[in-house]
């Protein structure tokens, strides 16, 4: 791990029920043992310095490469949504929960990785919108084209889909497993905003 | 029995429906507005209620009309969308009432989003 360390391409990132900390090996052992009489140790691994973590529960996290730091930025919007949702009328249907926010933000965070990497170019940031009956909706919409995928409470139930291009031209529909979709499918929208 | 007869409603009529600002984030309309409350979407029908109305009507409920905004949609728009149906379904107190029927689906949550406009806006809201 200190080959890992010094060629700076990993950090050590320890995630606490109190926050983050991130030092170097050498400071490691003297920290830790103070900050561990203060809290809880959830998780404690080598990372990739080029990611960033985002927090969906205390429980749960997601790495997500820094080139797609808006859609990491979109994520947290949702949990914090989520965390700070006092006036919700439960007159406007049910709200998400976090376990579907885990489904939707799995999916958003592994598509966007997937194309970043094997197609080479970070996908458009699209907006994560509490959906119909508790589900959740991520909605891309630009000058170029319209997407909106919806995502249930399990990830055992299928995600739908339909977009759009606003000339009409093109359009997809249709519905997926949460990890098993067909990472092609949204490519013909996605790439006409490379 | 409701005192009003249930009328077809032409193509060229509006429909008008509350968004509650839940509904808004970051300035734009949420998709998920569209979707059905006991069998359909409740909408009031041009002929017989106008956006100000539209609102109001959360009063009888103890709600804050200013918490709401009134979207307005094209009936003949609408019927364009697959499986919608809009249906005349007059209420003692809201002669206006109409449901759009039929599933609110990705396609068809999208479609409506290209056909709606504000009649009565929210604050911070962004329009095209």
């Amino acid at each position: 791990m200190k080959d890992l360390l010094a060629n700076n391409s990993y950090k050590r990132l320890a995630f606490y029920n109190k926050g983050f900390i991130n030092l170097s090996e050498e400071d490691w052992f003297d920290y830790k043992q103070d900050y561990m009489n203060h809290a809880h140790l959830i998780e404690d691994k080598f990372v990739d310095s080029n990611s960033i973590r985002v927090r969906i529960t205390d429980d749960y996290t997601i790495d997500i490469p820094t080139e797609l730091n808006d859609i990491a930025k979109e994520i947290s919007k949702a949990v914090e949504f989520l965390d700070n949702i006092e006036d919700w009328d439960p007159d406007e249907g049910e709200l998400y929960t976090y376990s579907t926010l885990k489904n939707a933000a799995s999916f958003l965070a592994d598509y966007s990785i997937w194309v970043l990497n094997e197609q080479g170019f970070v996908i458009p940031t699209p907006k994560i919108y509490p959906g119909p009956n508790g589900t959740i909706d991520i909605l891309w919409k630009n000058e170029k084209f319209k997407l909106l995928v919806n995502v249930r409470s399990h990830p055992d139930l299928s995600a739908t889909f339909y977009g759009k291009t606003n000339d009409g031209e093109e359009f997809v529909e249709g519905k997926f497993k949460i990890g098993n979709i067909n990472q092609n499918v949204f490519l013909v929208l996605l790439e006409q905003y490379k | 029995m409701v005192d009003f007869e249930v009328e077809e409603i032409p193509d060229e009529d509006s429909l008008y429906m509350r968004v509650h600002k839940n509904w808004i984030r970051d300035g734009e309309l949420n998709p998920g507005t569209f979707r059905n409350n006991l069998g359909g979407m409740s909408t009031d029908w041009s002929k017989y209620s106008g956006p100000e109305q539209t609102r109001n009507r959360v009063i009888a409920y103890d709600k804050d009309p200013d918490n709401y905004g009134v979207l307005g949609m094209n009936v003949g728009d609408v019927r364009k969308i697959p499986d919608q149906a809009v249906v005349h379904k007059p209420l003692d107190d809201n002669r206006s009432h109409t449901d759009i029927e039929g599933v609110k689906e990705t396609k068809q949550r999208v479609l409506y989003l290209e056909i709606v406009n504000w009649e009565i806006t929210l604050p911070n809201l962004i329009q095209e």
